[in-house]
């Protein structure tokens, strides 16, 4: 083994001396202890090393994470054992279809909501079933506990009932437009966390803007949505674009708005300039979709559609 | 549950801070951490799953680091310290922060290796099963991964 030949093994050789005992090593330490410039170079290298690795060692964790990954992996534990009941549902004659399966069908033209039932517990800090944490006052923990409401309280299941679908639409893009409120739908669904938890709405936007998906969503929301309390805000891609997700706390209950760039769907909502709203009415499931000149806004939450859409009202979008 | 719990006080740390050295972002390396340990969890119930816990989850993290640059939602590289006003709270202090950005700063094919090398909880065959690639390639990578990352430490001393 040559000098070169030591040097590139002896660069993976820890600086806090786990690999001491490695025979891997021996070799080329052997060749270390004998030549003195390579005996010099592997004592700067361990001392560079040892200081890399004691500032990437300090790294300072988040003190909530533990807590939050405890909260995930119980409420997972719990999906999991809930998923078990639902497979035995849906054996009975009024059973429901696990969330996963119904997302897979190519058709989703018509979605059923299904409530769990906490979805009756108030939608705010300290009142779910992990209210412990939430009194920390954490917003991350707050965030936290909303996706759990979000993934075991909201949809364990669906298939959304057309109520109030409009006469006269043209059927394939009637169904384009259902495909592209079930996509966000199975979104928001899935949606296990968010990626910004804390400071106010115009710093989410800006966040968002500066990865690329759609982030004005202040100025022309209405009061009834800006009034709510900012849970959380991700984005992620739908149909090859970006989409914007915001999850705001309104009067207790978790309301999704989701900005989609228009352009990006310009057959979907040619020419649909009317707002639209559909609702399940087994389980007071909505989701309401604006199709606005340069994004198209869609809320989603448990009320009756028609107050979904007055949200929208309530203030100019565009 | 007790079992979970001894897991994710052992590890979270060094999962967090091999998350950070990946996507640079706090906000996403503490996701990555979540969803590492829930996926983890998750093939635990499924079974059949071979190997160490530790590197399992190491393993996990970086499968879902990958997806995410697959998925575009990674942050790192491309569009540095997004979102750091944001986190500051628990975000790293200056010198591990500055660490963190000249590790980001490296070629994507360096750093998980690098990282890992760094954490020391490792040696180098482990790495190798974490990131799925040769034993030889891991030596590479680390040799490589130091050199790019002496040349950057120097031009932003010089600079």
């Amino acid at each position: 083994m040559d000098r070169e030949q030591a040097r590139f093994i002896l660069r993976s050789f820890r600086p806090d001396g786990a690999d001491s005992g490695n025979p891997d090593f021996e070799e080329a330490l052997s060749v270390a202890s004998a030549d003195e410039e390579l005996g010099a170079w592997l004592v700067a290298e361990q001392a560079q090393d040892a200081s890399i690795s004691s500032a990437l060692g300090s790294v300072p964790v988040p003190g909530a994470l533990r807590d939050r990954v405890l909260v995930a992996l119980r409420a997972d534990e719990d999906s999991g054992n809930s998923g078990e009941n639902s497979v035995e549902e849906e054996r009975a004659p009024s059973g429901g279809q696990p969330v996963e399966a119904a997302m897979e069908k190519s058709e989703m033209t018509v979605l059923k909501v299904e409530i769990a039932g906490q979805m009756g517990v108030p939608f705010s800090a300290g009142q779910g079933p992990d209210g412990e944490l939430a009194r920390e006052g954490e917003c991350w923990v707050r965030s936290a506990l909303a996706a759990i409401f979000l993934v075991l309280g909201a949809f364990v299941a669906f298939e959304l009932t057309v109520s109030s679908s409009r006469p006269g639409e043209e059927e394939g893009q009637d169904s384009a437009l259902k495909d592209l409120e079930g996509g966000v739908i199975a979104e928001v669904t899935r949606a296990g966390f968010f990626s910004l938890e804390v400071g106010d709405l115009r710093k989410h936007e800006g966040w968002l803007r500066k990865n690329f998906a759609p982030g004005s969503v202040h100025a022309g929301s209405s009061p009834g949505i800006l009034g709510g309390r900012l849970v959380g805000s991700r984005f992620f891609e739908l149909e090859g674009s970006r989409a914007s997700h915001f999850c705001f706390d309104i009067n207790g209950k978790p309301i999704h708005l989701i900005a989609l760039p228009a352009e990006d769907f310009t057959e979907v909502i040619s020419g649909k300039e009317e707002p639209r709203s559909r609702q399940c009415l087994d389980t007071g499931m909505s989701v309401a979709l604006w199709p606005g000149q340069d994004r198209i806004f869609l809320l989603v939450g448990k009320l009756p559609d028609q107050e979904l859409l007055e949200l929208f009202k309530s203030g100019v979008v565009e | 549950m007790m079992e979970f719990e001894e897991l994710v006080d052992d590890y979270h740390q060094p999962l967090y801070q091999f998350a950070c050295s990946l996507s640079g972002s706090t906000d996403q390396a503490a996701d990555l951490v979540e969803q590492a340990y829930v996926i983890w969890r998750r093939q635990e119930r499924e079974g059949g799953q071979k190997g160490s816990v530790v590197t399992r989850l190491f393993s996990t993290l970086y499968r879902e680091y990958l997806g995410q640059v697959g998925r575009g939602t990674e942050s790192f590289g491309s569009r540095p310290g997004e979102g750091d006003d944001l986190v500051t709270a628990a975000g790293p202090e200056r010198g591990e922060h500055q660490l963190i950005e000249v590790l980001g700063g490296l070629d994507r094919t360096y750093r998980p290796s690098l990282a890992l090398f760094y954490l020391q909880r490792h040696s180098y065959k482990e790495i190798a099963a974490i990131l799925d690639i040769p034993i030889g390639t891991v030596m590479s990578r680390i040799s490589r991964g130091k050199e790019q990352l002496r040349k950057r430490v120097h031009k932003e001393t010089d600079g």
